[in-house]
């Protein structure tokens, strides 16, 4: 059976890493290392990531559905959303790219919604289905949401690049506001996402052998867990 | 008000609580149980973090100071900068995404920076620099919240794009930009916080 710091009454850093032994009361406890605010699991992890999941979910239809760029020349104009950016590449014979930004803008934010709505449903019925498989996932989401930004920032440099009025001019379309919207509540979802709420009920249902909290040593003297030299 | 304990680490992302092994240079501790990788021993951390960090300074000076990306449609010319994405964006009417831009591509990379030299040169110098905590919190945020790398690959992707509209050729930015992407990432891959604390408490922080 696996010892785990919620049970012995141990508060993890979140921001530094130290495993600290707090005082009475536990809302108040800060890291002894970095002092950052100490939590048993991250707050209102649930309830947080479920609101942002939900407005990332309601804004990824306007982020799609609207052109994120519109681009004018002499010969007319036209409006581009991101699946249209996509579309061009792909005509243009630019595949790599296609699949590049395909994946990026609209395969990783739809894959980040459909993963955390899983693990928020599967944590919230306790679920002891494959925990580890579903940590990696969870590190999976949180590592490559970033990427999707990149959308945004091909926008941004046409847009400033393109300015040779009265012949050609590119300028942002109203999609870009929900896009860039949908890219930063879906990475806050996944910061407020805590993966131990994955193992507690594993851990929970194995109770009644867990031995009651005690102090299993002297704190050290002064603050710092030790750095491992070889 | 909390008290330390003795080196035991839990993870982080499965509360498993483990004794913390001793390790090769360049080796690392994963969890136990979900396999998390607790921390890494990297020998000179706090040096070659540095020699990074102070090479990816003075490259992000050239790659502010000159143009990223210049277009020349017959005798028509358009240059833009790093900033003068964000000023643009702000000209053609989204100053949300003209903030979003400056924010994740410019002033958090440029903050982890300082913030990463404000902690690190001092501990170098053999001195603990004051509110080192704060500095070290900033970094932790910082480097999720910054994507100077996304950035690159959306210039590198807009320059392909735009130039089936006409001739563009690379500036000294994007080169630039290219060299302080790699030295950043090379700075955050050498990082190891536990190697700020060690040099901390043995200075007496």
């Amino acid at each position: 059976m696996i010892a785990t710091a919620a049970r012995r009454g141990l508060l993890t850093c979140a921001t530094c890493g130290l495993l600290n032994r707090p005082c009475r009361p536990i809302e108040d406890a800060h890291c002894a290392r970095c002092e950052s605010r100490l939590h048993r699991r991250k707050p209102a992890s649930v309830v947080r990531t479920w609101a942002f999941l939900a407005a990332a979910a309601i804004l990824y239809v306007p982020a799609n559905l609207l052109p994120v760029i519109h681009s004018g020349s002499l010969f007319g104009s036209n409006a581009n959303t991101i699946l249209g950016g996509v579309l061009y590449f792909w005509r243009t014979g630019s595949w790599a790219l296609a699949i590049i930004v395909f994946v990026a803008s609209i395969v990783v934010p739809a894959t980040k919604l459909a993963v955390l709505a899983m693990l928020l449903v599967t944590s919230q019925r306790r679920s002891r289905w494959r925990p580890a498989d579903r940590t990696r996932l969870y590190r999976l989401t949180t590592y490559i949401g970033r990427w999707s930004m990149v959308d945004i920032y091909i926008g941004a440099v046409s847009v400033a690049l393109v300015q040779l009025r009265p012949f050609a001019a590119i300028e942002p379309g109203p999609g870009a506001i929900y896009f860039g919207a949908v890219v930063i509540l879906t990475m806050l979802a996944s910061e407020s996402f805590d993966p131990r709420l994955i193992w507690d009920p594993l851990d929970d249902a194995k109770r009644d052998d867990a031995a009651p909290a005690r102090p299993s040593s002297r704190p050290s003297s002064d603050g710092a867990a030790e750095f491992q030299s070889p | 008000m909390a008290f330390p304990t003795t080196p035991l680490v839990a993870c982080p992302e499965c509360d498993a609580l483990q004794r913390e092994p001793a390790l090769v240079p360049g080796g690392s501790a994963d969890c136990i149980r979900c396999g998390a990788e607790l921390y890494r021993y990297k020998p000179g951390s706090i040096d070659r973090t540095l020699a990074f960090l102070l090479g990816a300074a003075i490259v992000l000076v050239f790659a502010n100071l000159y143009p990223l990306l210049e277009m020349d449609a017959r005798g028509l010319r358009s240059s833009t900068t790093i900033y003068g994405t964000v000023s643009a964006l702000v000209e053609q009417g989204t100053p949300s995404v003209a903030m979003l831009v400056l924010a994740t591509a410019l002033a958090l990379p440029v903050i982890e920076l300082a913030a990463m030299l404000y902690m690190l040169l001092p501990l170098r110098l053999r001195r603990v620099p004051p509110g080192l905590r704060i500095a070290f919190r900033i970094v932790n945020v910082v480097q999720f919240w910054g994507m100077a790398e996304v950035f690159l690959l959306g210039t590198l992707i807009a320059f392909v794009k735009l130039k089936d509209i006409a001739p563009v050729h690379p500036g000294v930015a994007l080169y630039a930009l290219g060299v302080f992407v790699f030295l950043l990432t090379a700075a955050d891959a050498w990082y190891e916080p536990r190697a700020v604390w060690h040099c901390a408490r043995e200075l007496g922080a």
